[in-house]
């Protein structure tokens, strides 16, 4: 086992490696730097200045780890290799630096989203594991039975609907026309971040933060559950069908007791590896609920630097959430070999 | 999580079976479209049993006779489309009336044509990188299958590379990058044309490593054998008599890839990162909508979004029927 | 290093009957909160305290105002503006001296141009050390001497600060400076010597500051999140009616709205996008579409044909219905806008002239011009000359609703008269890193940002600031406009230390712009001011706007109804 997650973490490196000079290259080479500019806030006249002194002029970009970079920042042509090589180097020993644009620390920006995305992350993964294992169990007890049909019906929609067409209906209902129902002159449900500032004691923060997630998890939970409740559904049917289900129904036993002693727990093990494998792409996938609902985590990260060709940042980014990616892979893996005895990891 | 869909945990399983644990069965996973007991040749009595198989399946014939009148309709929209998609004087939206069925945006462009025509460049870009990437796809996937070695190889180190960044950020990545630069061949591409590769670039790999783990076990198949010691070249076998018997799988695929291209264009172009104007594409539309949010004139979301929705949900009941009728046993 | 937007009331409908209520009320209101400013502007009565949020739909990267973080405009409008302390005010109706002085400064023009500040002794930091003449000279000290200053200009024409007295600071010029009343205040502010002096001021200032001199202080700043302003209890003005405010960043205009609508935020000042505007007339919503110092314009560079032909120009002058286009990019959002008449906006007051209101839809103009040039129509309508045809290529930025608009309306019009145009949309960094500096492009299309509304806009028309060798290619006279009669007027606004004689020479400057015009301009594009009049309120009567700091300049007037 030991061997098989250090075989398994020594080869995801050069992958992480590759991904990264790939990006940095893609990035380096292609990014707008004054993507801000494209909208109408436009080149100030001192901007303009900066730009005929050079200072905006691909490539002249430099990797500063120290210092924000500023107009007097010098302007390197350095080969993009050795660019490369000096942000790798640099990150090996943990440092990140700083984003070419904000000048902020990288990694100061990548803790506080990433906050941000775990507590969506968990939230969402709770109620999505409790949501699919419910309905899938019940629509495997009784299949082809009306609400079997429901739900195997709203996991097509859920399947076939764009997350961000959801979360905006969710914002329509939801966060107006709710509270316009109601007469209320506030929101029943926020679709701004995570907290209100004001909100003080623990019941009322408590509450605000439950009004402020409802919707953004309600969002990423749709295609999650809708695509987790048919494994779940079809586990279940596998394991109901087996030999050792029939015998322990034949032999007698409650039918509660075998669905939920026997079969269910056999009928996790798959759900349980699909889990882990898709946990670790939230990290960095949660890009579209994050933007709509204005939530400063991850993907939200991501659209920004990508917008301002920061590949300062952005690499951090990559290596942080593809590391989860690699993590959580292997978490499935050897889920799956502790879980399932007959499985044996080499 | 938003781009995956059942085409990516597909894949995502298939990885498992090949590189993690391959022990474990691949029927483990009974949404798989992926089946590995197509152990016969073809035979016409094989397809008499599908077509009637899929007759049978009437949620599917529903969908692909509604997408394929959908399609017409669309790409005749000269024909179709009661109003120039650019109409040369702007006024503020108007909600759904008798002139303008759907309504009319915030620039006074009446919503029916943008749809016909939104609707028309999202199943077309759909359509075009399903093709794209299966016959790429299925040919270095037959290659890396049959032959193994270095191609084998580059093609698995390739798939785990983008196993490990997310699809929309790979594709982000790939079209804010390429998004109005003059390529050395083919010139500055328009945000179509370009989704359209990115998207290729991105699904063949996935058809590939299907068509990759098919090849691999159907090699081993006492009939190929047999074929192999009758002196037919590698050539022949892989695409006479092992292609024949993986068409089922592939033709699921592509479907899904049809729904999952639908998707995310969508979502790129919602992002701003794909469809950009003067083309308008279903997300775009929303894109362009969002402000209306909460506002009397939400309609502009509703009725894009439900047209996107109808079209994939058609597309993937379209798959789900195909998926049937190769294989009746993945039915519970 | 966002372009700094400053902002100005176009005179609209709502504006013109926002302003008469406050002109009935009080002559004082259009400046920064002054003690006297307690008297006959805070007659509404008020209720006190309550926590606020509002929408800020950009956020500053730090907050040091003068190094790395100088001109972000959504910094100014939330933190800035409240927190530090400046000798002048801008106003719509020029500089105004603020309560930190007790009354305008002196200023000496020969020999030298002296300026002296006399400071208000009731003016304190938050921690009610005063402001003294000494803070002064370390602001001058940071500016002109610091390494990575954002704008030095003026500053660096400083020779001395004199603060043997600290109620009475003497700034000395070594060359004169006309647009002196920008400086000690401005978008920089005033530095508090006693807390930075000696230390490092980037570090200390760039992730927030505790210090204030402005009716707010920083509270907390969660970066990507929000930024939350208290009350500075020593604030010697007018004092804070609420608790608390809290600006959340929503970079997505969008959902900006959203939060508006839901009730999420009280305020937010987006950017005008065409066609509808999803918050005009919401009930309950106070709703202003305000046209500042940017605007778009044509760009033409007059050294590629056959954009040489100032006739050619001309004909391009008449053969454009700017008011059509203005009209349909933004009549749902401000039925009566109007086409700018000339390279300035209504914002600059005084310096704003109309000549280029001879330019409007004239085919017959088009026909005599381009004939007298010497060029004929083809059978296709396209005007031709020596084997050439009129067809220009128009670059503007990519992803831009507005200008991907104006360039399709554009195309149909000048089709109409006999010119061909191709629209190419180029990534910002090539447009603006490349394109334009090197005079790789006929027509451009984008918008001008002047930082405040001064007259001397000599760095954009001199002709010594056309990009070359010698200048290191780093003039800005993109357009390549070379004229000794234009020279003239734009070198003297530069020198001049009468505000007068400025003013006449920036209309003189835009009327012979008018004729070369190297240069076409289109609109004032607005942000739109939406605030919830249900649930706050102004003692200033109605919400004021500051053309410069934006539309939060006057926060401690607003409360919780």
């Amino acid at each position: 086992m030991l061997t098989f997650i250090v075989r398994r973490i020594a080869y995801s490196i050069p992958v992480l490696l590759l991904a990264s000079l790939l990006v940095f290259v893609f990035v380096h080479a292609t990014s707008d730097p004054l993507a801000k500019y494209a909208q109408s806030r436009d080149l100030t006249l001192k901007a303009r200045q900066g730009l005929a002194q050079g200072i905006y002029q691909q490539p002249c970009r430099e990797f500063v780890t120290g210092s924000p970079p500023t107009k007097a920042m010098t302007c390197t042509k350095a080969p993009v290799l050795k660019q490369y090589w000096y942000w790798l180097s640099h990150f090996l020993k943990g440092k990140m630096g700083n984003s070419f644009v904000t000048g902020r620390a990288v990694s100061a920006d990548l803790r506080s989203s990433f906050g941000n995305t775990l507590q969506l992350i968990i939230w969402g993964v709770l109620i999505s594991a409790l949501l699919s294992i419910s309905i899938g169990v019940l629509s495997a007890v009784r299949q082809y039975s009306l609400p079997d049909y429901i739900f195997t019906g709203l996991s097509f929609v859920g399947l076939s609907m764009p997350t961000f067409w959801f979360g905006l209906i969710a914002i329509d209902l939801f966060s107006n026309r709710l509270s316009s129902l109601l007469h209320v002159h506030y929101p029943i449900f926020f679709s701004l971040g995570l907290h209100s500032s004001h909100a003080r004691g623990f019941f009322p923060a408590a509450l605000d933060y439950a009004r402020h997630l409802a919707l953004p998890v309600a969002t990423l939970t749709v295609q999650i559950v809708a695509s987790w409740s048919r494994y779940e559904r079809s586990s279940m049917l596998d394991v109901m069908s087996a030999d050792y289900i029939r015998t322990a129904t034949a032999k007698g036993l409650p039918r509660r007791k075998v669905i939920f002693r026997h079969a269910l727990r056999n009928a996790l093990i798959p759900l349980v590896t699909v889990m882990a494998l898709d946990i670790g792409g939230l990290f960095g996938g949660l890009v579209v609920t994050e933007q709509i609902f204005s939530i400063h985590g991850m993907g939200a990260l991501f659209l920004s630097d990508l917008g301002n060709g920061d590949t300062q940042a952005l690499l951090p980014w990559l290596m942080v959430t593809a590391v989860f990616v690699v993590l959580f892979n292997l978490l499935a893996d050897v889920l799956y070999g502790v879980l399932d005895p007959r499985i044996r990891l080499s | 999580m938003k781009t995956r869909g059942s085409l990516t945990e597909v894949s995502s399983d298939q990885e498992k079976v090949t590189t993690a644990a391959p022990e474990v069965p691949p029927s483990e996973v009974s949404l798989a479209p992926l089946t590995q007991d197509a152990t016969e040749p073809p035979a016409r009595s094989q397809w008499q049993l599908f077509f009637r198989r899929f007759r049978r399946h009437r949620l599917a014939i529903a969908s692909l006779v509604l997408l394929v009148v959908l399609y017409l309709v669309v790409s005749f929209s000269h024909l179709t489309a009661p109003y120039p998609l650019n109409p040369k004087t702007l006024s503020p939206p108007r909600g759904p009336n008798l002139t303008h069925l759907l309504g009319t945006d915030d620039l006074g462009r009446d919503q029916t044509t943008r749809m016909i025509y939104a609707a028309h460049l999202s199943m077309t870009i759909g359509l075009l990188v399903a093709i794209f990437s299966t016959l790429i796809g299925t040919f270095v996937g037959a290659v890396a299958g049959y032959f193994g070695g270095w191609i084998d190889q580059v093609l698995m180190r390739v798939t785990d590379l983008f196993l490990v960044v997310p699809a929309l950020v790979v594709i982000a990545v790939a079209q804010q990058g390429l998004d109005q630069k003059k390529l050395p061949i083919f010139g500055k591409l328009s945000s179509s044309t370009l989704i359209i590769g990115i998207l290729s670039i991105l699904f063949w790999m996935y058809i590939a490593r299907v068509v990759r783990g098919l090849f691999l076990s159907l090699k081993e198949k006492e009939f190929i054998e047999a074929a192999r010691a009758s002196g037919a070249s590698s050539w022949r076998i892989m695409f006479r008599h092992i292609l024949p018997n993986t068409i089922g799988p592939i033709v699921v695929n592509t479907t899904l890839v049809v729904a999952q291209a639908i998707l995310l264009e969508s979502t790129l172009s919602f992002l701003g990162l794909g469809i950009k104007p003067p083309a308008v594409s279903l997300g775009s539309m929303m894109s362009d909508a969002e402000q209306w949010v909460g506002t009397h004139n939400a309609y502009l979301i509703y009725f894009p979004g439900l047209l996107l929705l109808l079209i994939v949900l058609a597309v993937n009941f379209l798959g789900d029927g195909l998926r049937d009728a190769f294989d009746p046993q993945s039915k519970h | 290093m966002t372009g700094l937007r400053g902002r100005g009331l176009l005179l609209s409908v709502v504006a013109i009957g926002m302003v008469a209520v406050s002109c009935s009320k009080s002559s004082s209101t259009s400046t920064s909160p002054t003690t006297s400013a307690n008297g006959p502007t805070t007659t509404v009565a008020a209720k006190q305290g309550g926590d606020i949020t509002l929408g800020a739909e950009q956020e500053p990267d730090c907050m040091d105002w003068i190094g790395s973080c100088a001109g972000a405009a959504w910094g100014v409008y939330t933190v800035q503006t409240n927190t530090m302390p400046r000798a002048y005010d801008y106003t719509d109706s020029g500089y105004k001296a603020n309560s930190l002085l007790t009354g305008a400064a002196d200023l000496v023009t020969t020999p030298k141009q002296v300026v002296t500040y006399h400071i208000n002794p009731a003016a304190v930091w938050d921690d009610n050390s005063p402001i003294t003449a000494h803070d002064f000279k370390y602001t001058w000290d940071q500016i002109a001497h610091g390494k990575d200053i954002y704008d030095q200009s003026g500053y660096n024409q400083i020779a001395s600060v004199d603060d043997t007295d600290p109620h009475t600071a003497v700034v000395t010029f070594s060359t004169p400076y006309p647009d002196w009343r920008a400086l000690f205040g401005g978008f920089y502010g005033i530095f508090p010597s006693h807390l930075l002096e000696g230390k490092d001021r980037d570090a200390l200032m760039k992730d927030g500051y505790s210090f204030s001199a402005g009716p707010y202080k920083i509270d907390h700043w969660t970066k990507g999140s929000e930024v939350k302003l208290v009350p500075n209890p020593n604030y010697w003005g007018k004092k804070s009616n609420l608790a608390s405010v809290t600006f959340k960043f929503i970079t997505d205009t969008a959902a900006e709205q959203q939060d508006y609508k839901s009730g999420q935020i009280l305020a937010s000042y987006p950017q005008a996008q065409p066609g509808g505007e999803a918050l005009k007339g919401s009930p309950g919503t106070y709703f202003d579409a305000i046209s500042g110092l940017s605007y778009e314009a044509l760009w033409f560079n007059v050294e590629k044909a056959p954009l040489d032909s100032k006739a050619v120009r001309q004909a391009l002058g008449f053969a454009t219905d700017r008011n059509a286009i203005v009209q349909q990019l933004f009549a749902p959002i401000q039925p009566d806008i109007k086409p700018i008449q000339s390279m300035f906006t209504p914002a600059f007051g005084a310096a704003y002239s109309t000549p280029y209101s001879k330019y409007t839809l004239q085919l017959s103009m088009v026909d005599t011009l381009m004939k007298g040039d010497g060029w004929a129509k083809g059978s296709d309508g396209i005007w031709a000359k020596g084997g050439t045809k009129a067809t220009l290529e128009l670059k503007t930025t990519t992803g831009n609703k507005r200008r991907q608009l104006t360039a399709q309306i554009l195309q149909t019009q000048w089709q109409a008269a006999g010119f061909g145009l191709t629209i190419t949309p180029e990534k910002a960094g090539v447009l603006f890193g490349q394109d334009l500096p090197s005079g790789n492009f006929q027509i451009g299309l984008y918008a001008q940002t002047p930082a405040d509304n001064d007259p001397g806009q000599c760095v954009i028309w001199c002709s010594k600031n056309i990009p070359t060798q010698a200048n290191g290619n780093s003039g800005q006279n993109w357009d390549r406009i070379n004229d000794p009669n234009l020279d003239k007027p734009w070198l003297d606004a530069d020198t001049n230390l009468d505000d007068n004689a400025r003013v006449a020479d920036a209309q003189q400057g835009s009327t012979i712009l008018s004729d070369l015009v190297p240069a076409l301009p289109l609109d004032p594009f607005p942000d739109i001011l939406v605030i919830n009049s249900d649930k706050l309120g102004s003692q200033q009567g109605s919400f004021q706007h500051n053309f410069a700091y934006g539309p939060f300049t006057y926060l401690n007037y607003w409360f919780l109804k």
